[in-house]
C-alpha cells in the first residue's frame, strides 16, 4: 500500500505533458519491437537471440531519442522557424541511422549473437538498414515537433487570450470610472445652480464638461499619449470638481516642462486623481490639498498625486481593486520597468507612478 | 414648515434653495454642509422638514438619522448612488435625484403637504421632551432602513450596547442603551417591563400573574414578556384607573 501510495504521488508529480511523452516513447517503440518480433515469429525463428535483439532496440531506442530530446530542449530548437528547424532534423536522422546501424547490425547482431556477417553484407543492403532506421528517427522527429509545437502553439494562444481578457477588463473598468456617474451629476447640478448666480462661470463649466468627456472618450483607446494631453484632462476635471467644492479644494501643480511630452498610458493618472478627490478631500469636512507632480529623474518619469487625507491599506474596497488595475495595467504595459505605490506621509496620501521616460517614436515600440 | 438643507457642497444647497422660492408653505430656515452642523441646528430648530444628501464627508446622510432621536420629514437628494438608491426602493422614502427635476420636486413636495395630519407630528411644546408615539424614528440595518412611527414599535429589547426594535415583523439593532432609551420615551406610551425590555403599552393584549408576584404579558405579536416584581406595582398603577 505504502508504495503504491508513493508511486502514485510520483505520477502525479510528473505533468501530464511528461506522462504523455513516456507512455508516447514506450508505446511508439513497443509498436516497433512488437511489429519486428512479428514478422520475425511468423517466418520461424523465435528464441532467446530474438527476445533480446528486441529488448535491446526497445531500450537503446528510448535512450537514444531520449538523448534527442535533451538536446532539443538544451539548444531551445521549439523556438526555431521550420526551416531552421527541418536540416537539423535531418542531419540527427543521419547520424542516427549511423549510430543504430552500429549499434544494432555491428553490436547486437555480428558482435553478440552473431547471426549477420558485416562482410557478407553490399554496401546496397547496409544502406538499406542505414535509411531504415534514420526513416524511424525522422518519423519520432515528426511526431515529437507535431505534438510539441502544437502544445507550444496552444500555450501561446491562452497567453495571447489572457492578455486580451485582462486588457478587455481594465478598458472597461477606465471606461466605468471615466463615465463616474456620481461625479457628472453632481457637476451638472452644480452648474445648474451657476447659471443663476454666475452665468459666464456656468457656460465656462459647460466647455470643460464636455471637453472632458469628449478626451476621456477619444484618448482612452489610445494606447500612449503626450503627457500634456492627459494634463488637459486633469486641469478640466479638477476645474470641475473645484466648483463643487469651491475653498475646501485647493489645487497646486508641479510639472517639469520637459515632462510633458512623455508618452504615458491614458488616464491612468486621471485616475489616481479622482481616487485622490473621492477617497481624500471628499471625505474632510475642512477639505484639504490635491497636488500633482511630474519629474524626470534618470531614464524615468516620475508621476506623483499627493492629496490630504489617510491611505487605508486594510480597506478592501473599489479603491484596492483601482489601484490593482493600475498595477496590472502598468505590468502590462512595462513588464517590471513600471512600478506603482501608495502611502501616508505627513498627514498627505502620496500616489507614485514610476515608469519608463520615453517619446513618441519610441513608444511605437510598445504598440501592439 | 421648517426645512432645513444639509448638503455639503454649497451650490447644491443653492440650487435646492432657488428650487423651494416658490413654495410658500416651505420655509428654509437653515443651510447645513455637514452631518455635524446638521445635529446641533435640528436640535436647536426642530424643523419639520429636512433636504438631506446622502454622500457627505465623514457622516453620511444615513449616520446623521441614526444620530437623531427622531426624524422629521427627510427628502433625499442625492447624485448617483446604487446602495442609496436601492436602500429607497425597500422602503420607497422619497427622493431627487440630482440636478433635481423641478416636477419631481413638485410631486414630492405636493405629496408632503397633501399628507394627513399624523404624519406631520406637531404637538405641543410638552411632547418635545419626550418622544411620543406619533413620532418618527429612523432605523437602519445593513442595506435597509426605514422610517417607523413609534406606536407601530411592540417593544424594545436590550442586547448588550444595542437595542433590538421591534416592528412589523422587521427587528434591527441600534447603537443605544435601553436606560438611555427609556429616559427618551414617553412613559404613558412605553413602560420599561424589566432589566431586557421595553413593551409598548398600547400593544398589549392580556395580563396573567407570573412567579414571584411578577406578571406576564401577551403583546398582540404573540410575544410574552415578564414584568419584574419591581415593576409590577407600577405596571398595575398605570394600567388601572
Amino acid at each position: 500500500m505504502v508504495y503504491r501510495s508513493k508511486s502514485l504521488t510520483f505520477i502525479r508529480r510528473m505533468d501530464n505533458k511528461k506522462l504523455f511523452y513516456w507512455s508516447a516513447q514506450v508505446s511508439g517503440w513497443g509498436l516497433l519491437i512488437f511489429l519486428a518480433g512479428i514478422i520475425n515469429y511468423t517466418s520461424g525463428t523465435f528464441d532467446f537471440g530474438l527476445v533480446f535483439y528486441l529488448l535491446s532496440i526497445f531500450t537503446f531506442g528510448i535512450l537514444l531519442t531520449h538523448f534527442y530530446r535533451y538536446l532539443i530542449i538544451r539548444l531551445d530548437w521549439l523556438r526555431l522557424s521550420i526551416l531552421k528547424l527541418l536540416p537539423r532534423a535531418v542531419i540527427v536522422a543521419i547520424i542516427f541511422g549511423v549510430v543504430f546501424f552500429f549499434f544494432e547490425t555491428i553490436l547486437i547482431r555480428e558482435i553478440i549473437l552473431g547471426t549477420t556477417n558485416i562482410s557478407l553484407l553490399s554496401v546496397w543492403n547496409s544502406f538499406n538498414i542505414f535509411l531504415n532506421w534514420a526513416g524511424i528517427c525522422t518519423l519520432w522527429s515528426l511526431f515529437y515537433f507535431a505534438f510539441t509545437l502544437s502544445e507550444n502553439y496552444r500555450k501561446e494562444e491562452i497567453k495571447n487570450l489572457k492578455f486580451e481578457a485582462s486588457k478587455t477588463e481594465i478598458e472597461l473598468n477606465n471606461l466605468k470610472s471615466q463615465l463616474n456617474p456620481h461625479f457628472m451629476f453632481n457637476s451638472m447640478n452644480s452648474i445648474r445652480a451657476l447659471v443663476d448666480e454666475n452665468p459666464k462661470q456656468a457656460k465656462n463649466s459647460i466647455t470643460q464638461l464636455s471637453n472632458l468627456l469628449r478626451n476621456t472618450l477619444l484618448i482612452g483607446r489610445k494606447k500612449f499619449i503626450p503627457l500634456e494631453e492627459e494634463m488637459n484632462v486633469i486641469k478640466d476635471y479638477l476645474q470641475l470638481e473645484g466648483i463643487r467644492y469651491e475653498e475646501r479644494l485647493n489645487v497646486a501643480y508641479n510639472i517639469e516642462p520637459e515632462a510633458l511630452q512623455c508618452q504615458i498610458p491614458p488616464l491612468m493618472l486621471q485616475t489616481i486623481v479622482e481616487n485622490g478627490i473621492k477617497h481624500g478631500i471628499s471625505k474632510l469636512t475642512k477639505g484639504g490639498t490635491l497636488r500633482v507632480v511630474a519629474k524626470l529623474q534618470d531614464d524615468h518619469l516620475n508621476l506623483r498625486v499627493e492629496n490630504s487625507g489617510v491611505y487605508d491599506a486594510t480597506a478592501t474596497s473599489d479603491t484596492s481593486i483601482g489601484l490593482n488595475n493600475t498595477r496590472k495595467r502598468l505590468a502590462l504595459i512595462f513588464g517590471n520597468d513600471a512600478s506603482f505605490s501608495i502611502y501616508n506621509e505627513n498627514n498627505m496620501v502620496i500616489a507614485n507612478i514610476i515608469l519608463p521616460k520615453q517619446y513618441d517614436n519610441e513608444s511605437n515600440s510598445r504598440r501592439r | 414648515m421648517k426645512a432645513i438643507l444639509v448638503d455639503d457642497e454649497r451650490l447644491a444647497r443653492q440650487e435646492l434653495r432657488n428650487l423651494l422660492k416658490k413654495y410658500s408653505q416651505i420655509e428654509v430656515i437653515d443651510e447645513c454642509a455637514n452631518a455635524e452642523e446638521a445635529i446641533a441646528s435640528i436640535d436647536k430648530h426642530d424643523p419639520d422638514l429636512l433636504f438631506l444628501d446622502i454622500q457627505m464627508p465623514e457622516k453620511n446622510g444615513f449616520d446623521l438619522l441614526e444620530d437623531l432621536d427622531k426624524a422629521p420629514q427627510v427628502i433625499f437628494v442625492t447624485a448617483y448612488d446604487e446602495y442609496a438608491i436601492n436602500a429607497f426602493e425597500v422602503n420607497a422614502l422619497d427622493y431627487l435625484l440630482k440636478p433635481v427635476d423641478p416636477d419631481r420636486l413638485d410631486d414630492a413636495v405636493n405629496k408632503l403637504l397633501a399628507a394627513p395630519e399624523e404624519t406631520t407630528p406637531r404637538k405641543t411644546s410638552e411632547t418635545k421632551e419626550r418622544l411620543s408615539e406619533d413620532d418618527q424614528i429612523f432605523l437602519k440595518d445593513g442595506e435597509k432602513c426605514w422610517f417607523v412611527t413609534l406606536k407601530d414599535v411592540s417593544m424594545f429589547e436590550s442586547e448588550g450596547n444595542y437595542v433590538r426594535v421591534f416592528f412589523d415583523g422587521n427587528k434591527p439593532l441600534i447603537l443605544k442603551s435601553l436606560n438611555n432609551l427609556e429616559l427618551r420615551l414617553d412613559g404613558r406610551s412605553f413602560f420599561r417591563a424589566n432589566r431586557k425590555f421595553i413593551i409598548n403599552l398600547k400593544w398589549v393584549e392580556g395580563i396573567e400573574n407570573w412567579f414571584n408576584g411578577g406578571l406576564l404579558v401577551k403583546l398582540r405579536n404573540g410575544e410574552k414578556i415578564e414584568i419584574s416584581r419591581r415593576q409590577a406595582a407600577k405596571f398595575k398603577d398605570i394600567m388601572s384607573l
